[in-house]
């Protein structure tokens, strides 16, 4: 059954938990949309997504739904905190997006359920989006994380993904992060982005298959998480 | 419903009505522009999105057909790579520029790329070498190594500016 006419589904819009995308939207739809781009990683995740034909059709609640450990999509949303609402007959019930990916192709949907809606809070910070993979376009990642950076709460949020059964966020390397970085200086120095990224590559359960090993995948993650607190940083004046 | 009900639908292919009869719902566009329409220029690659050989325009954006449900583009405007060629006979600019850089080898993946690359100017007329390599991220081609498609979807653009 195809839901991709029902107009409802489709929207990109502004509400008080912050900006909710209608699970019909395709990715092409987030690239192009004023409000969407307004958080950045939502763009660079729909740049990174896919390839063009792929992003004018794939869609935001099919994406999340597949519950697949290496889409772009739900480790972006993942460092965003987002929730998905779910809705049947019996009403709507809303869901933190880390609580829905339950393991391996396995959600909190019920059978009765669809996925309606993403809703993503307002963060104010650095955020960004890296992978590794055999190819920049449409292809399993080896590794990918999103880091956000909440200068307000004085958080940071890591989601790997491919570094599991199910795109997953890093919590203990961002317990770590959160009280080792040197907020009010805005710093952080090279011993705790490198134990940032150990923390991280420890605590994850990467799978090996035809592209890469777990000891290559926890490899990138280190040198990634680490380069990525760094750049978040740096480079951003704030 | 099940995979293996059928159904009847009319698409619009290339400005034309075109009735398919008795399929099932589980068909890709695909499929039925190969096999039910005998519209063989839409090519058959990976059949998962990857390889963008199958690239037909759905009113007017790029899509892969082997991962498009025929049934559910009825409504919309279609174009494959026939509807794309002049009726004469004779080549499009870009069509040209393919010949003049010999951007094809064994020629499989081009009607893709014609298809791709001809949304991907009309979107982006002053497009640099860099973004068009970004643009046409979604077509493979196992031939050429790309730097003559590129280049001749490069002097395309700046022909049709």
């Amino acid at each position: 059954m195809s839901l991709r006419r029902i107009e409802s589904l489709c929207r990109i819009e502004t509400v008080p938990e912050g900006l909710r995308i209608g699970a019909g939207c395709v990715i092409a739809q987030i690239w192009a949309d004023k409000l969407a781009t307004s958080i950045p990683l939502l763009g660079k995740m729909a740049r990174a997504f896919g390839t063009r034909q792929v992003r004018n059709r794939a869609t935001v609640g099919g994406n999340i739904a597949s519950g697949l450990p290496d889409r772009t999509l739900a480790v972006c949303l993942l460092a965003l905190d987002a929730s998905v609402h779910l809705k049947s007959l019996k009403g709507e019930r809303i869901v933190p997006l880390e609580k829905f990916l339950v393991g391996a192709k396995k959600t909190a949907l019920t059978p009765e359920e669809m996925v309606i809606a993403v809703t993503i809070p307002q963060v104010k910070g650095f955020q960004d989006y890296n992978m590794i993979g055999p190819r920049n376009a449409q292809f399993f990642v080896t590794v990918s994380m999103a880091l956000v950076v909440d200068d307000t709460n004085k958080k940071v949020h890591l989601a790997l993904g491919n570094a599991g059964p199910i795109a997953l966020r890093a919590h203990l390397a961002e317990d770590f992060a959160n009280t080792a970085i040197d907020w009010k200086k805005q710093q952080v120095n090279a011993a705790t982005a490198a134990e940032f990224g150990e923390i991280a590559a420890k605590n994850c359960n990467p799978p090996s298959d035809a592209t890469a090993g777990e000891n290559y995948r926890r490899h990138a993650i280190k040198i990634m998480a680490r380069r990525l607190l760094i750049k978040a940083f740096e480079e951003e004046p704030r | 419903m099940s995979a293996e009900e059928k159904i009847s639908y009319t698409l619009q292919i290339n400005g034309k009505s075109h009735k398919v009869e008795n399929a099932f719902y589980s068909e890709n566009l695909l499929d039925v522009l190969r096999y039910r329409l005998g519209m063989t220029g839409t090519k058959f690659g990976c059949e998962h999105g990857q390889c963008g050989a199958c690239t037909v325009h759905i009113d007017g954006k790029p899509v892969c057909s082997c991962m498009e449900l025929a049934a559910v583009v009825a409504g919309s405007e279609i174009t494959t790579i026939e509807g794309y060629n002049k009726p004469d006979g004779t080549l499009t600019k870009l069509q040209q520029c393919f010949v003049k850089h010999a951007a094809l080898q064994c020629g499989y993946c081009t009607p893709g790329f014609i298809m791709s690359a001809a949304a991907f100017i009309a979107e982006h007329p002053n497009a640099t070498e860099e973004e068009i390599r970004e643009g046409m991220d979604g077509n493979l081609c196992r031939c050429t190594g790309y730097g003559r498609i590129i280049a001749a979807i490069k002097e395309a653009a700046e022909v049709s500016k």
